[in-house]
């Protein structure tokens, strides 16, 4: 094998896995969608005609169910987060996807979405039927938060993993509570409390919204749950007031998706071979303090094969952050009553959180793709060495992480919810941050005794 | 090939065939019990609904009250309240104790608050469009002598990997006249779970 055909075997690798990142491989619709242009966003979406086909198809349907329902097409929205929801659902890998994955990289395994993700998708399907008017509808979706919730839950044994979701549970409250369903309502909100209070403050700085703390003492008394309802009172040290629903008023339901979420890029650690004796060659980092022994067994010839690789390069995608441009907002009523808003899910903090959570598994795994290449380079190597070579390049070439995540998802949310008097009107919403105060009219159509769900997004 | 080279390609393999499962459906009896993650499930409605149906049926207040009115009571599903950590339809089971009540002829059964409106809805549209024949009348509704409550409780304790889940489901029948409780069943479900 000539040097000539080394060279054309690197720069096939090179066409082949191009080693920019999901977020820059799609940086024309990235750009349209965060200045805003969601005509234009979707377009560049429905012209990507290997979208719906390719190994990340979920992200393909996730990007145009966002686009979709903040334009207010909220059918069409559904649908994609449908198919969406679908393949999130299926558990099985396939076969040789997984074993060409441990040849070459993760990218080759459908993208079947980060645990925080898989639970969003039905918060936006949610979203939009409460928005088109379709409670029961909504209701379906809040039942299957709740089994999704459980599978969550169900998947690691260590409370120190981010394995409840407040938000969600806080969310199937509302669903209940606008569907009239006041003790599923009660439970919900009283699930929420709980995580807010033993997890979600510690590891997301996110503590007990204010407004749920009112819901909850609106539910128990509305279920007649007054036993509770004086626990929960003397726990707030808040008084309850009923204010029946009355006559020309019903209530608005402020939603801030603010700023982005994170996204993925690639990081290499290189791992140094250090013989220890007794079969086992230990991989070190010396900067993460990470040790893992593997067996490689007792011929010297082989270990000592191994040894001569001294360095090996290994690719993990890790998240960066977007920072937000604002931390807080409010709502100013026609009438100048101002409604600060909660924050009610860190999205930020908890997509860390999660990719933290596996950092082992993936560690191990990558180990794995990097200790099978290595041996099929050194078995190429012994019959050409330019072969040896070439499958060298295109090993540390194929060598990337999994950059792709959900990338539309806010940085955080936080909502408000408050009465009104029933007719159309426009609020005010003001964003909080650095650089001081910005306000947008928002539209509003408040239906007697009902509530109307608003969703403001944009950076 | 050298051991290496083996034993790579046998951790591949057995990976693979680990990680990778398809996924199979098996159509299973609707009776038989299948306990997954400790949750509230099938099992625990079923058993609530059999021992409720089979109580509520064989106690004295039935025959006290056929006794002294010469006939049969009626009962009318009221509020069943979940004061558990779970969200639990209760529906599941009340509808197997009317079924029984019904199907056995021993107590009959009334329409709910919920669906009555339904009912009432239907029959102002019969005044104003079916025939004088087939029209149903006003003031007709057969009154319930008892109304049935029910609350569903649940204690978890949990320490480590364990958790001990207790589900308490009580009902109780009320005299419609006398708010008198004539029956009060229960069951008691409690489940160790291990992680």
């Amino acid at each position: 094998m000539s040097i000539r055909s080394v060279g054309a075997v690197g720069i096939f690798s090179i066409l082949l896995f191009s080693c920019i990142s999901y977020y820059a491989k799609y940086e024309k619709f990235n750009t349209r969608f965060e200045q805003g242009d969601l005509e234009g966003a979707d377009a560049v979406l429905a012209t990507d005609k290997k979208g719906p086909t390719s190994k990340s198809h979920l992200l393909y349907y996730l990007n145009r169910g966002v686009v979709n329902s903040y334009m207010g097409n909220y059918e069409a929205s559904n649908d994609f987060f449908e198919q969406a929801y679908n393949i999130s659902e299926v558990q099985a890998v396939n076969a040789v996807d997984l074993s060409l994955s441990f040849l070459l990289n993760p990218k080759v395994i459908e993208y079947r979405g980060e645990t925080f993700e898989v639970l969003m998708v039905n918060y936006y399907k949610a979203l939009n039927y409460l928005k088109m008017g379709k409670y029961e509808e909504a209701l379906v979706e809040c039942k299957r938060m709740n089994i999704r919730l459980n599978k969550l839950s169900d998947k690691f044994s260590a409370d120190s993993k981010y394995k409840k979701d407040a938000f969600i549970h806080l969310l199937m409250g509302v669903i209940y509570d606008i569907n009239g369903d006041y003790n599923n309502a009660f439970i919900a909100y009283r699930n929420a409390l709980e995580i807010y209070e033993s997890d979600y403050v510690t590891k997301f700085n996110t503590p007990v919204p204010e407004q749920l703390k009112k819901d909850i003492l609106r539910t128990t008394y509305l279920v007649g749950f007054m036993d509770d309802l004086r626990f929960y009172e003397e726990k707030f040290k808040m008084k309850y007031q009923h204010v029946s629903k009355s006559k020309g008023r019903g209530e608005a339901l402020i939603l801030w998706h603010n700023g982005l979420g994170p996204v993925k890029k690639e990081w290499s650690i290189d791992f140094a071979i250090i013989e220890v004796g007794g079969g086992y060659l230990n991989f070190v980092n010396l900067n993460l303090g990470i040790v893992i022994p593997v067996y490689i067994g007792n011929d010297h010839k082989q270990s000592a094969q191994i040894k001569d690789l001294q360095i090996i390069r290994m690719a993990l995608p890790q998240f960066v952050e977007r920072p937000a441009l604002y931390s807080s907002a409010s709502v100013t009523t026609a009438d100048d009553v101002d409604h600060t808003l909660d924050m009610v899910e860190n999205i930020n903090a908890i997509a860390f959180k999660s990719l933290d959570d596996r950092f082992l598994r993936d560690l191990g795994k990558a180990l794995l793709r990097l200790a099978l290449k290595k041996v099929a380079e050194m078995e190429l190597r012994k019959q050409s060495q330019e072969a040896g070579l070439a499958l060298g390049i295109f090993n540390a070439i194929s060598e990337q992480a999994d950059t792709r995540n959900w990338q539309t998802l806010p940085h955080d949310i936080q909502y408000a919810r408050f009465s009104l008097s029933s007719g159309e009107q426009v609020l005010q919403f003001n964003r909080k941050g650095s650089n001081g105060i910005s306000s947008t009219p928002i539209k509003v159509n408040i239906k007697e005794g009902s509530t109307f769900i608003h969703t403001v997004s944009g950076l | 090939m050298n051991n290496i080279v083996k034993s790579a390609l046998a951790t591949t393999f057995f990976v693979t065939i680990a990680l990778a499962c398809t996924r199979t459906v098996t159509r299973v009896d609707a009776d038989k019990q299948i306990d997954l993650s400790g949750r509230w499930n099938d099992t625990d409605s079923r058993l609530v609904a059999e021992e409720m149906a089979k109580d509520m049926l064989n106690r004295p207040w039935r025959s006290d009250f056929e006794k002294s009115k010469g006939k049969k009571p009626v009962f009318i599903v009221g509020v069943i309240t979940n004061k558990s950590h779970e969200h639990i339809e209760a529906e599941t089971f009340i509808k197997n104790i009317e079924r029984e009540c019904v199907n056995t002829g021993l107590v009959r059964v009334v329409q709910n608050s919920e669906l009555r409106e339904k009912m009432r809805t239907e029959r102002a549209d019969q005044q104003q469009f079916s025939s004088p024949e087939t029209t149903k009348k006003w003031g007709k509704e057969m009154g319930a002598d008892y109304m049935l409550f029910g609350t569903i409780n649940s204690i978890v304790d949990t320490y480590n990997k364990k958790q001990v889940t207790y589900y308490q489901v009580n009902l109780e029948l009320a005299d419609m006249e006398t708010n008198e409780l004539v029956w009060i069943g229960e069951k008691k479900i409690k489940k160790y779970i291990t992680n």
